[in-house]
């Protein structure tokens, strides 16, 4: 068979891989904030390029194997082919063009990621050896997050002044910052589900690492103005 | 290893006592004395100022102090700067060429300072190996944490140490010091070259890499380091005693590193044969010269980021502490300056490594050579403008993030580069499937799969979601593993006739390979499954749903330890017993292949004339370079001469076998009247060449016993045994061996080259050892030629030598 | 686990003029190019100390920043000694390429004088700043950096006085000291360094 004929063997079966990868269910988590859709739908894109990419270089292995394996006793040498310019050049220049491509898409989603708005919800994060600790606008301080649905939320994270680094890291957001003491962090996230998900420590910070985790909870904009009164006025009569 | 049975050049008067000479024994005192004294003048100054001598802050002086001062005495004991120190006090015994500790003579000669850079080769790959198995040990203790939820068996502390050292020992012990080792053997043959520009500084570099890996495990005895590899500030400054042994032996296997790396640049720019222009180098020379441009430059930014931790702890400075005024995200851009390029540095050398064994074993030219060199040495180049990919959720300026993606896609276009040209080359070949073509193959699947996974980790939104999940840990793993180690075992197996002169069994590659793959891309593959569903990495503890998933990962890790042991075997039992090895059996064209298995010791006779590339493959004729073997002195009148002009080893071997070889097997012996008599009362009859073998049994075997005497007097009296029957016209060579006499000469007789005629000699019936264990009649038994007994009695013939 | 040599190895007996021979007309160049490479790596670890020293200076506002003051002054008198320093130095290099020995051996006792001046001084100076590294980041740095130097400067010293003997010993030659001129590279190295250095701390 001509190269040319195993290029499109190639592209088939990446193109096979390819529908595989679209009738798999999800890879991820649920995805609970528009970041997450917008960093999924990127993955998709990636692996989808993937497939083709890891087509063509192992079907030609393959083929080439299969087809010029010789015996021990075969002594031949094969021909003596130094390089092809036209084949040099193309697979320098498309390359290019798709990690370009992928980069300016990526950049594109984090720009739209990070984009923030008046009427975002802010919260303060802390970490330290070995718990979260959340404050809001109102000054309400928990152990829990709890955010609202639609609401664009904007977490300010940072570690207590003598501890070590932590990263505030929720799955179902797809939005990580690392927690560092002495300087202030940002990500952005907006819930777009409403649900129990958790936020993990993905900084080794000491023995405590694996444990490190907070409950999040996302309700929607009746029930977290509700919990938000009654958390304030609870820490103001000196409760919980 | 050959020899020419007597060292070259003079050698150096020394203290009789292993005690006092260049030793184990001497290393031992040396590094503890250093260490002891280090450890009280730091004691002593801070008494004199006033600080306590005893808590956590002295211990850390101590441990500062008593750590470096320690491994620098080892290498001092162990002979490392003996040359050096004569040169500097002008000692009277002193020589400038002084060659009395090159070559390996003997098994012995490996545990010593030895300044052949064949000797150093093999030292450094058994010796990363060690530390490979160390370090995959305590991933099977990281896995067997791992196989179910919750904690089993190790405390947090001690389990955060395992996966510390693990990644500590796998990238500083093993993959960068592995290629250095197996560079150290084949670039100077395949330059031409008689040996390293430095060769000294080259046993220097060995012998620093020992003492820093002691110091990583000597970790486990106080605490182990438990900040990770990368241990990053503010952690590791406030850890327990562990880290500063973390930030000391960081030390010393970074001298050890920018010391060959050094050798390396300087022995390709100067030491090239003539007619080798860069672009007549093959890829592997290509390969080790960018690698090591980024070794000088890059590794000392992990030394500075050491030190800065070190001093934050043991002098409370505050390079990281934000509270007076320092900066935590500051080590990160330090540290990862070079840990970016220090991952082009486990990669390069094998990436030259595949780009040989794919064309040799497909006889094919590279495909794209000049393509793939330009692509090394980008990669290289843009290797130092990337180094924030590691940073991108780290807080440091916002506005460096989308740059440094771009610097990393870009990246991926020289490595992709590479793949298909590799892939290119094999198309259309005669594809042998050697193990080392096994592991060539795999490593391309492996590698793109790794390669395709960095892609995904430079595009920033995915990576701030992925990072520092278990999907990073499937990344580097295939790379590391799946990439460098895949290399590293193509390179020894392609390499292993070379090194060792035996061929290793074929059959146990495929198997270790085999075994490899599968078990390898099964304990690797489902954990980018496991990142994606945000189990992060440096656990020991996970969410119950991936209990399945990890538990059979362990399964499949523990298979993959197991192959290692398949790969251990072979090693050993084909190195001691394995057939012998021709000097070409792959029939390639780069100059290490142009001489024998394993070559002598000076390698070249001559400077080798390169007068074509590296990769001719399928043009009949054509050549790399034309070697020359010398010939014997011509005052030798009527001795055919072995002088071979010639492109291949077929023609030099026929001039050679041309001539009836003879086999004389003596020991107390040799150099006896009644021996040379029956050898010349041959020659008389036809051209004559011997080989004389004197097997010297250690009578002790005790590895401190002093037998230097003992193997001197012996080859005094080969050298005169030679010279005698030299001057009766025989073209005669030899050597001491060290290994029981029927061994000895049934691998003559086993050999690519054997006798036709064995000639014994033994002391007389009552004296000889060798006749009490019926050597001869063994022999005759089995050598299946004819073997003549001749009997000296040393003790009536004239003093002869020693 | 030995092999036996094959009968192709003869050990002629003018194989160790082969051996020199080949070896020592690759050591001239090499050993200079040896130097230089490691000249770079120890301008790489001064950079990450740099690296350091200017991240931390340029995320404060004022400088010297919590209230330390450093001596401009005395330390330039300390740098025009160095400065002076690599002149002697360079003296002492054109003297023995042309055979001078009085030139050679003066030359390098003036610098090693002058090197070991410049390190005693700058102990004193250490004495009289008023601050301890562990006072805060500011003097962190500034020792950091000093301190590298100060090291360099000894392990130059003691290359010198290494030399210094050698020379009063005539054993340099005027075609043959690479020793020396390697002993030169790497004390040329430590004063640019801390021109580089003195300019940036103290003065900008």
């Amino acid at each position: 068979m001509s190269a040319i004929k195993v290029g499109i063997v190639a592209i088939i079966v990446g193109a096979i891989g390819t529908v595989a990868i679209l009738v798999t269910p999800s890879w991820f988590p649920v995805a609970a904030a528009v970041q997450a859709h917008r960093q999924d739908d990127l993955y998709l894109a990636l692996m989808i390029m993937s497939s083709f990419i890891m087509a063509v270089v192992t079907v030609f292995l393959v083929y080439s194997v299969w087809r010029w394996r010789a015996r021990p006793d075969d002594l031949r040498d094969g021909p003596p082919i130094h390089g092809n310019t036209t084949l040099e050049i193309i697979w320098t220049v498309v390359p290019t063009i798709i990690v370009i491509a992928f980069a300016v898409a990526g950049g594109v989603v984090l720009v739209k990621n990070e984009q923030t708005t008046s009427q975002e919800l802010v919260v303060k994060v802390t970490g330290e050896q070995f718990a979260w600790t959340f404050q809001y606008p109102n000054g309400v301080v928990t152990h829990e997050l709890v955010l609202e649905k639609g609401r664009p939320t904007e977490f300010a994270i940072t570690s207590l002044l003598h501890d070590v680094i932590h990263s505030f890291y929720v799955p179902q957001f797809r939005v990580k910052a690392d927690a560092v003491p002495g300087i202030m962090n940002y990500t952005y996230a907006t819930p777009t589900r409403v649900g129990k998900y958790v936020l993990i420590c993905t900084e080794l910070c000491g023995p405590g690492h694996s444990l490190m985790r907070a409950p999040v909870q996302v309700m929607e904009p009746a029930d977290f103005t509700q919990w938000l009164a009654t958390q304030k006025s609870d820490q103001s009569k000196g409760g919980a | 290893m050959t020899g020419h049975g007597h060292p070259h050049g003079p050698v150096r008067s020394e203290p009789r006592s292993p005690w006092l000479h260049g030793s184990w024994l001497r290393a031992i005192w040396v590094s503890f004395l250093f260490a002891f004294i280090a450890i009280g003048i730091s004691a002593f100054i801070r008494y004199l100022l006033g600080f306590p001598l005893h808590g956590a802050e002295m211990q850390e002086v101590a441990a500062t102090f008593g750590l470096t001062f320690w491994a620098i005495g080892f290498t001092v004991g162990i002979g490392c700067f003996d040359y050096w120190w004569g040169y500097i006090i002008g000692s009277p015994n002193w020589v400038q060429e002084d060659h009395s500790a090159h070559g390996a003579y003997s098994w012995r000669d490996y545990f010593k300072v030895n300044t052949d850079h064949k000797v150093i080769g093999i030292q450094y790959l058994v010796l990363t190996f060690i530390f490979f198995m160390i370090g995959g040990a305590l991933a099977e203790g990281v896995r067997a944490e791992l196989a179910s939820p919750g904690t089993q068996y190790f405390s947090p502390g001690t389990y955060n140490g395992l996966f510390s050292a693990h990644a500590t020992l796998m990238i500083f012990l093993f993959v960068i010091p592995s290629f250095a080792g197996i560079a150290n053997f084949v670039v100077p043959l395949m330059l031409g070259a008689q040996d390293m520009a430095f060769p000294r500084l080259n046993a220097l570099s060995f012998w620093l890499l020992l003492p820093g890996g002691l110091i990583f495990l000597a970790s486990f005895a106080v605490g182990p380091f438990a900040a990770g590899w990368t241990n990053y500030a503010p952690l590791s400054v406030h850890a327990p005693i562990g880290d500063t042994f973390f930030t000391i032996g960081v030390q010393f296997a970074g001298a050890s590193s920018i010391a060959t790396a050094v050798n390396f640049l300087v022995t390709i720019v100067t030491m090239r044969a003539p007619g080798m222009s860069f672009w007549r180098m093959p890829l592997l020379v290509w390969a080790n010269l960018a690698t090591s441009s980024l070794v000088v430059l890059g590794t000392p930014f992990i030394a500075g980021s050491q030190f800065m931790v070190l001093y934050d702890r043991v002098m409370h400075t505050h390079f990281f502490d934000p509270a007076t005024g320092g900066n935590v995200v500051l080590y990160q851009h330090i540290f990862w300056f070079y840990s970016h390029p220090a991952v082009y540095i486990m990669m390069l050398p094998g990436f030259g490594i595949i780009s040989e064994i794919i064309s040799i074993h497909s006889r094919k030219p590279i495909f794209g050579y000049r393509l793939i060199a330009f692509s090394t040495v980008a990669i290289g180049v843009l290797g130092f403008t990337v180094w924030a990919h590691h940073m991108f959720v780290s807080g440091m300026a916002p506005w460096l993030r989308i740059p440094m993606m771009a610097t990393t896609m870009l990246i991926a276009v020289p490595t992709g580069i590479k793949i298909f040209s590799w892939v290119a080359t094999l198309w259309d070949g005669v594809i042998h499937l050697t193990t080392a073509m096994l592991f060539a193959l795999g490593f391309i699947f492996t590698f793109v799969i790794g390669g395709l996974s960095g892609i995904f980790l430079a595009v920033l939104p995915v990576d701030i979601n992925v990072s520092d999940t278990y999907f990073v840990v499937a990344h580097i793993h295939y790379v590391l593993f799946g990439g460098s180690v895949f290399t590293i075992y193509a390179g020894l197996y392609h390499w292993f006739p070379k090194m060792t002169g035996r061929m290793y069994d074929e059959r146990l590659g495929r198997l270790h390979f085999w075994l490899t793959f599968v078990a390898f891309n099964a304990t690797f593959m489902p954990m980018h499954w496991l990142g994606l569903q945000g189990m992060p990495r440096r656990v020991a503890d996970y969410d119950p749903r991936f209990a399945t998933l990890n538990f059979i990962i362990s399964i499949f890790a523990f298979v993959l330890g197991a192959s290692t042991l398949v790969f251990l075997y072979n090693v050993i039992h084909s190195w001691a017993r394995g057939p012998i090895a021709p000097a070409n059996p792959w029939r390639a064209l780069t100059l290490e292949w142009q001489v024998s298995s394993p070559p002598p010791i000076f390698n070249f006779d001559e400077p080798p004339q390169v007068v074509g590339g590296p990769y001719e493959y399928g043009v009949p004729g054509a050549r790399h370079a034309i070697v020359t073997v010398h010939e014997p002195d011509p005052q030798f009148a009527g001795v055919a001469t072995a002088t071979a002009v010639a492109g291949s080893t077929l023609q030099r071997e026929a001039l050679l076998t041309a001539m009836k070889h003879i086999l004389v097997v003596a020991n107390q012996t040799v150099a006896g009247d009644a021996l040379i008599d029956a050898v010349r009362e041959r020659a008389g009859a036809e051209p004559l060449r011997v080989t004389v073998i004197c097997p010297q049994n250690d009578p002790g075997g005790d590895w401190v016993t002093d037998d230097r005497q003992l193997a001197q007097a012996t080859r005094e009296r080969l050298d005169q045994t030679l010279a005698r029957l030299r001057e009766a016209g025989v073209e005669a060579a030899g050597e001491v061996v060290d290994r029981d006499p029927y061994t000895a000469v049934m691998d003559q007789v086993e050999s690519s080259d054997p006798p036709a005629e064995i000639i014994i000699s033994t002391l007389p019936q009552t004296r000889s050892g060798w006749l009490r264990r019926d050597l001869v009649e063994r022999v005759r038994r089995d050598a299946k030629i004819p073997v003549e007994h001749v009997v000296v009695d040393v003790h009536q013939e004239p003093a002869a030598g020693a | 686990m030995t092999s036996i040599a094959a009968a192709r190895d003869v050990p002629a007996p003018e194989e160790r003029a082969h051996v020199s021979a080949y070896h020592k007309s690759l050591l001239q160049s090499p050993v200079f190019l040896g130097m230089v490479m490691f000249i770079g790596s120890e301008i790489m670890l001064f950079g990450s100390f740099f690296t350091a020293y200017f991240y931390i200076r340029f995320s404060h506002g004022e400088y010297p920043f919590g209230g330390f003051e450093i001596p401009k002054g005395t330390t330039g008198v300390n740098t025009a000694i160095l400065v002076a320093s690599s002149f002697t130095m360079h003296w002492a290099l054109v003297s023995a390429s042309r055979g001078r020995r009085l030139g050679l051996i003066l030359g390098l006792g003036l610098t090693l004088i002058m090197g070991l001046t410049f390190l005693g001084l700058q102990m004193r100076e250490y004495h009289a700043l008023g601050f301890v590294p562990s006072d805060g980041a500011f003097p962190t740095t500034f020792f950091a950096l000093t301190g590298l130097h100060g090291m360099h400067v000894f392990i130059g010293a003691t290359l010198l006085a290494i030399a210094f003997v050698r020379a009063c010993r005539g054993k340099y030659a005027a075609d043959d000291h690479l020793g020396l001129e390697v002993t030169g590279l790497y004390w040329h190295f430590v004063d640019v360094v801390w021109i580089f250095l003195y300019t940036v701390v103290y003065l900008l």
